[in-house]
Parts: structure tokens; C-alpha cells; sequence
């Protein structure tokens, strides 16, 4: 029993999602229950996966394939625990999309990774997303990512913000990407990421203080 | 024209593969474009232009076949001249074998006086065009406007008054001389419009404008193989349609292939180079179809992943070798070439950002790149510094000279002059010999006061400055000095029609003036 969820800590470090989402119907079906396959093998392996990144050991491409077996997994696990009232503990639910009138999404993707691998419940919206669409998720996430690399994507920014703001002040509101910056992010009255490896700890450190 | 040349980047049968290669993207994938009228131009030069897909809105997939490819390359000229703003000025010809600089722009700035980052303001732009003005080496102004006005671009009063898209334009012009390239990031028709209307207020008329341009506007793409323009009503305009705002007043458009290596173009360099010329050539067609003949510029705006922090990197070694590849296949199609390395990686001025800048420098002129641009930038163009500007100024003197070649002119040789002189045992020299007063000028780089020849003993007597410290130093003693040579009725017309605009949008008396007031150097 043990051994399917060590190689399923492997495979996430591997970033292989076929062979995770193997491993992780096979813990299944032999009983282990869906929490522990997250608990004793997803999540460990994600734990390595964000040392090794830390240390150098591995880079993003790696990092792009256990977010990607992160999401297969979950959603298998989902499947699994169906009507039950457990759920994955994730750090939180967080909601991403490049926002209205800008369509680049690779700086968008590697947030949504970063968070992914970090113990985020990731919910990505897409590009061109606009501040109606954000405001249809708001109420299912502690926080919500607004990435923009067009300098005119501010105003889309801005607009997003002041519709989900005032409506779900506790959600986190974090804006990224080479539109922006902390001045920004300060006279929006929200957080600010300056690169993708330091999102998921912003988030994480604010939500912390939330609950609190 | 210089003469210093890097060979075998690419052999021409590697080129040949690369072209093979980009048009057959073209043929089987395509290329995705969303403005209406760009694609009725891709329609007219006899491309299959697909079915509109859900998103993003008024897309659609464009293919290709090499004829039409064929036939628009043959249509773009292979030189043109862009004018400066002044009488006076530098001409830049495009694709006559000479190598010319710009600056760039940053979202930020460190600030000479304090030496914190800080935003940039409007304030800034005006400086930051003087001291351009000013440095014999750059010879167009970028200005990177939206960037360096955070007080004007990101203030209710400003965007509600529509005048970013002015003031941006007016700005630079009105303090240097120089040809213009711009990215034109305006949110409105409007503001379009009046950008093109101040530059063809720079060359005389619209029509002037169209016979001799004064400016050229950047064009990028989202990687891969899209160009795309607003997509609802009301949003704000995008590339597609300052390209098409821009080509209607005759404006030559640089097309900056955009991919970044690992993430929006394949990991391997010539993937990327594939990528970035088909990206090129599927707007060359749009545009030769538009206005047959009508000058374009093989841009690049190419970088590599930072497989670490996901950011873009410019200059990294890889990046370079994208960049080279693709000045070559611009070389291959007998095209004008610009890099826009944009900026380097470093954040701040420091020996990194020397080295950088340098290697960039060199390895462009070498490669022939008509125009390099990035002058001033740092961090990936989210930083700018003045003293860069000066560093960047005194490098790329020495680059300038350096591709230029040994001149092997008649009198290049002097055997005259050396049977004459005789022997160094014997006390003879060179220096007294008018053949030396008469060439050491262009025979020798003239060094700056930038450049530190100290003896160790001399320069701990004079501080121990850094080069840093001297650029600053001749950056304050050039702003105090240098007064650009705009004539006093271009000045007239530029804030003649901001101040129409200002009425336009019904800005009058002491609020028009406080705006005005922010257009003139208070040094």
C-alpha cells in the first residue's frame, strides 16, 4: 500500500501526469482512502517538487508537469470522495486569468503552477477574462490573481477590482505581470506579486492573517 | 557604411530551411488575426481566411501559400529613410549597411539625485529627451512614452481628458530632435489620431508626412502567430489596430516577432527563428497588400525564459543567438533589420549592466542590425537610469568605430610617411606628423570623459570615482548645458495642438495651463 503512494510521490517529482493519475486510481482501487493518497502521496511529492525548485535542482518545465499532474490527481481524488463531506485540505482556493483585453497567458500559467504546486486549489479563468466573469468565482475562492502584461490592462485591473472588491471584501485581490507594480498595487488597494515563485507565500501569508 | 561583419550564424542553406520552414507554418497552421480590416487585407492578397472562432472575438485563422509570400516580399522595399523631427538631425537609412541606436523606456526610474527607484513622471520625459538630444551616439528617440509619465498616463484627470495619446507624442518631440520609434499603446481612435497628427505636424502635412517620415511605430505580436486588435467596442485598441491606424498615414511599421523561447516559441533557437520570420512574413502580406511598397523593418522582440523566475530575458545567450539568426534571415530577404533587446537583465546600473549592453551592442552591429535599441534600459525594461543612457552612449561609440573596420583608403597605408620617419631606435615618432593631426580623428576613438584612463595614483586623487559616478556627474553638467535645437515654430504647432486638444476635451485656463506648464524643461 505504501509503495503506490511512494511512487506516487515520485511520479509528481517527475512531473508525470499519466503515470501519476495511474498511480492514484490504482491507490484507489486498492482501498488506501482519498485523502491519505493526497496526504502520503501528492502532497509530499509536491513538497519535494518546491524544494528542488528552491535549491535549483529543478526548473520550470518540471515544475509545469507536477502542476499539471497536481490538477489530474486532484480532480480524481474529487471523483473519488464524491458526496462525502471531507475535501482536500488545500491552503485555499485561488482563481487566476490574464484580464480583460489582454490575451498573453504564459505568466498567468506559471502563477497558476506555482500556486498549484504550493497547495492551492486553482481555479484559471483564461485570458481576455473580464471583471463579470471574475465576480462569478468570487464567491468560491479565498483569492483572486489578475495578471496583465499590456500596460492598458490596468484599467481592466482597476475595473475588476472595483466590482469584486465592494461586493467580496474578503477575498485577496493580488495583481502581477509587467504592467504593474507596487504603486500600483497600493493605489488599487491590493497585493502585489512581483514574480511568480513569490505568489503562493503572499497569498498564503495573507490568508493566514485573514482568518486570524 | 560598415564593414565588420559576423559570418555563418547561418549557412545559406540553413536559411533557405528556415524560410521553407516558416512558410510552411503558414500554409498548414496559419496565422490568427481578429481586425476586420487587416484581414479583408489578407483576403485581397489571396489568403484563405477561416471561420470566426468563440475567442478572443473577431479571430479568425489565416493561411498562406508561398506565392502570396513571394510576391509581398518582392513588393517591400529593401531601404527607405526615416527623417528626424528637426533640420539638423541624423537621417536613418534603413537598410544601407550603417548601424544606428535608440533608446528605450522603463515603468520606473532611479532617480539620479536620491538613488531610489522610483516612478516615473512626466517630469522625467522630458529630461530623459534632452539628454538623448544630447548624446552624439543614439540616433532615434524611443521614449517608450506610456511608460516615463506615470503622472499622466495613471491619473483619472488625464485618462478622462483623453490625453495620454497626445502628450505622449508631444513630449519627446519637444525636446529632441531626433527620428522617432514608438510604441503606440493608445487606448482610443483618439488618441491615435493624435499621435499621427503630431507627427505629420513634424514633417509638414500628412502628405509630407507619407514622402518623409519622421516616425516609426513598433508593431509585436501575442506569440505565437497572433495579431490581435480590440475585441469588443469601447475596449481599448490593440496591436492590430495601431497597425492599421499607422499604415493608413503612411507610417513604416517595425514587425517585432515576439516569442520567448521556451515558453511562446520552441526551446531549440531555430524553432524560435522559424517562428519569429513566419510571424514577419504573415504581416508583410497584410501590409504589401494594404500599400504595395510601403516600408517595413524586420524587427525583433524574441527573448528566452528564465526557467527560474519566468521572466523574459533578453540578452541571454540563447536570446542572442535568436537575435542573430533572425537580423540574418532579415539579411537573407534583403530587408531592413532592428533588434529591441528591450533591455537588459540587470536591475540597476552595475558592472552587469555594462556587460550586457556591451555584448549586445557589438554583437548587433556585427551582425549588421540596422537599428539597436534598448539604450538606458535595465531590468527588462522595468527600470530606467540616466547614467545608463551615458554608459550606453560612450559603448556604443566605441562599437560604432569598431564595425566600421580598418579604412584601407589610399592614404591608409603611408609608406611614404614611414620611409621618411626611419627608425625608433633612432628617436622617430609619429605623433608631430600632419598625416597624424589630419586622421587621428577618424582613425581613432575619442573617449569621453566617461572612460577612465587614470593613472591609479590620478584617479585616488580624484576621488576614486566610478564610472557610474561620472556618468552622473556628466548627465546633471549636460542637462545644465545642452539645449536642444527644435525650431521655436514646430514648438509653436506641437503645443498648439496639445492645447486644441485640451480644449477638445473642454480643459480650459489654469487647468489647461498646470498641463501645459508640465510640457517645457525646468532645469
Amino acid at each position: 500500500m505504501e509503495e503506490i503512494l511512494k511512487q506516487l510521490q515520485d511520479s509528481m517529482y517527475e512531473g508525470n501526469r499519466v503515470e501519476s493519475e495511474r498511480l492514484a486510481r490504482e491507490a484507489l482501487s486498492s482501498g488506501i482512502e482519498p485523502l491519505k493518497v493526497i496526504e502520503k502521496g501528492m502532497k509530499p511529492g509536491l513538497t519535494r517538487v518546491g524544494d528542488a525548485f528552491e535549491t535549483g535542482a529543478l526548473f520550470l518545465p518540471e515544475l509545469v508537469g507536477a502542476g499539471d499532474a497536481a490538477l489530474a490527481v486532484g480532480n480524481i481524488i474529487d471523483e473519488a470522495l464524491g458526496e462525502r463531506k471531507e475535501t482536500i485540505p488545500y491552503k485555499g482556493t485561488f482563481a487566476i486569468g490574464s484580464v480583460k483585453g489582454d490575451i498573453h497567458t504564459i505568466g498567468k500559467g506559471i502563477v497558476a503552477t506555482m500556486m498549484r504546486v504550493n497547495g492551492f486549489k486553482v481555479i484559471d479563468l483564461g485570458v481576455d477574462v473580464s471583471p463579470e466573469e471574475f465576480l462569478e468565482v468570487a464567491d468560491k475562492v479565498e483569492a483572486i490573481g489578475l495578471s496583465g502584461l499590456l500596460s492598458l490592462s490596468t484599467k481592466s485591473m482597476e475595473e475588476t477590482i472595483k466590482k469584486v472588491s465592494p461586493k467580496y471584501p474578503d477575498v485577496l485581490i493580488i495583481i502581477g505581470g509587467a504592467a504593474v507594480d507596487p504603486a500600483l498595487a497600493k493605489a488599487f488597494g491590493v497585493l502585489y506579486g512581483a514574480d511568480a515563485a513569490s505568489a503562493p507565500r503572499i497569498v498564503e501569508e495573507n490568508i493566514k492573517q485573514r482568518r486570524q | 557604411m560598415t564593414k565588420l561583419r559576423i559570418e555563418g550564424v547561418l549557412t545559406e542553406s540553413e536559411r533557405e530551411r528556415i524560410h521553407r520552414s516558416a512558410v510552411t507554418l503558414l500554409e498548414k497552421l496559419g496565422f490568427m488575426c481578429n481586425h476586420p480590416g487587416i484581414l479583408e487585407a489578407f483576403r485581397q492578397a489571396g489568403c484563405e481566411v477561416g471561420d470566426e472562432i468563440a475567442k478572443p472575438k473577431g479571430a479568425r485563422v489565416v493561411t498562406f501559400t508561398e506565392e502570396i509570400i513571394s510576391d509581398a516580399l518582392n513588393k517591400a522595399p529593401s531601404q527607405f529613410t526615416l527623417y528626424p523631427i528637426a533640420p539638423g538631425y541624423r537621417e536613418i537609412k534603413f537598410g544601407s549597411g550603417e548601424v544606428y541606436f535608440a533608446t528605450t523606456g522603463s515603468n520606473s526610474l532611479w532617480d539620479i539625485e536620491t538613488g531610489e527607484l522610483r516612478d516615473a513622471v512626466l517630469s522625467d520625459f522630458v529630461t530623459g529627451s534632452r539628454l538623448i538630444d544630447a548624446l552624439e551616439n543614439f540616433d532615434a528617440n524611443m521614449g517608450y512614452p506610456h511608460y516615463w509619465m506615470y503622472d499622466v498616463a495613471r491619473m483619472d484627470e488625464y485618462e478622462k481628458y483623453g490625453l495620454v495619446g497626445a502628450l505622449m507624442n508631444a513630449v519627446p518631440m519637444l525636446h529632441c530632435g531626433k527620428a522617432q520609434i514608438r510604441v503606440f499603446e493608445c487606448s482610443t481612435e483618439q488618441e491615435l489620431t493624435d499621435n499621427l497628427n503630431l507627427w505629420a505636424i513634424t514633417a509638414g502635412g500628412k502628405e509630407a508626412f507619407r514622402r518623409k517620415p519622421t516616425g516609426a511605430i513598433m508593431v509585436c505580436f501575442t506569440s505565437p502567430l497572433s495579431l490581435i486588435g480590440r475585441t469588443e467596442p469601447g475596449e481599448p485598441l490593440g496591436w492590430a489596430d495601431w497597425l492599421w491606424g499607422g499604415l493608413n498615414a503612411g507610417v513604416p511599421f517595425v514587425i517585432k516577432p515576439s516569442g520567448i523561447i521556451g515558453a511562446s516559441s520552441p526551446v531549440t533557437v531555430a524553432g524560435s527563428i522559424v517562428q519569429g520570420v513566419a510571424e514577419i512574413l504573415a504581416t508583410l502580406v497584410a501590409i504589401q497588400a494594404i500599400i504595395p511598397g510601403h516600408p517595413i523593418v524586420f524587427g525583433d522582440f524574441t527573448g528566452s525564459l528564465d526557467m527560474i523566475t519566468g521572466g523574459k530575458g533578453n540578452c541571454n545567450p540563447e536570446a542572442l543567438l535568436l537575435h542573430l539568426g533572425l537580423d540574418s534571415m532579415a539579411h537573407y530577404y534583403s530587408k531592413p533589420s532592428l533588434w529591441f533587446p528591450g533591455s537588459i537583465n540587470a536591475v540597476g546600473v552595475d558592472s552587469q549592466a555594462a556587460w550586457e549592453h556591451a555584448e549586445t551592442y557589438l554583437l548587433a552591429s556585427l551582425a549588421g542590425v540596422n537599428m539597436t535599441m534598448s539604450s538606458g534600459g535595465l531590468g527588462q525594461g522595468m527600470a530606467g537610469d540616466y547614467r545608463q543612457y551615458l554608459v550606453d552612449n560612450e559603448i556604443i561609440g566605441t562599437v560604432k568605430h569598431i564595425v566600421k573596420g580598418i579604412n584601407m583608403n589610399e592614404e591608409a597605408i603611408p609608406l611614404d610617411l614611414m620611409i621618411d620617419t626611419g627608425f625608433g631606435a633612432l628617436g622617430a615618432n609619429f605623433l608631430g606628423s600632419e598625416h597624424t593631426r589630419r586622421l587621428y580623428k577618424t582613425e581613432m576613438w575619442r573617449r569621453s570623459s566617461l572612460t577612465n584612463t587614470l593613472t591609479w595614483d590620478a584617479w585616488k586623487a580624484q576621488g576614486k570615482k566610478t564610472l557610474w559616478d561620472r556618468a552622473g556627474e556628466r548627465a546633471r553638467e549636460l542637462l545644465k548645458k545642452h539645449k536642444p535645437d527644435i525650431p521655436e515654430g514646430l514648438q509653436q504647432e506641437i503645443r498648439g495642438y496639445l492645447l486644441q486638444a485640451l480644449e477638445r476635451e473642454g480643459v480650459k485656463g489654469d487647468q489647461a495651463k498646470r498641463i501645459m506648464d508640465k510640457t517645457y524643461w525646468n532645469g
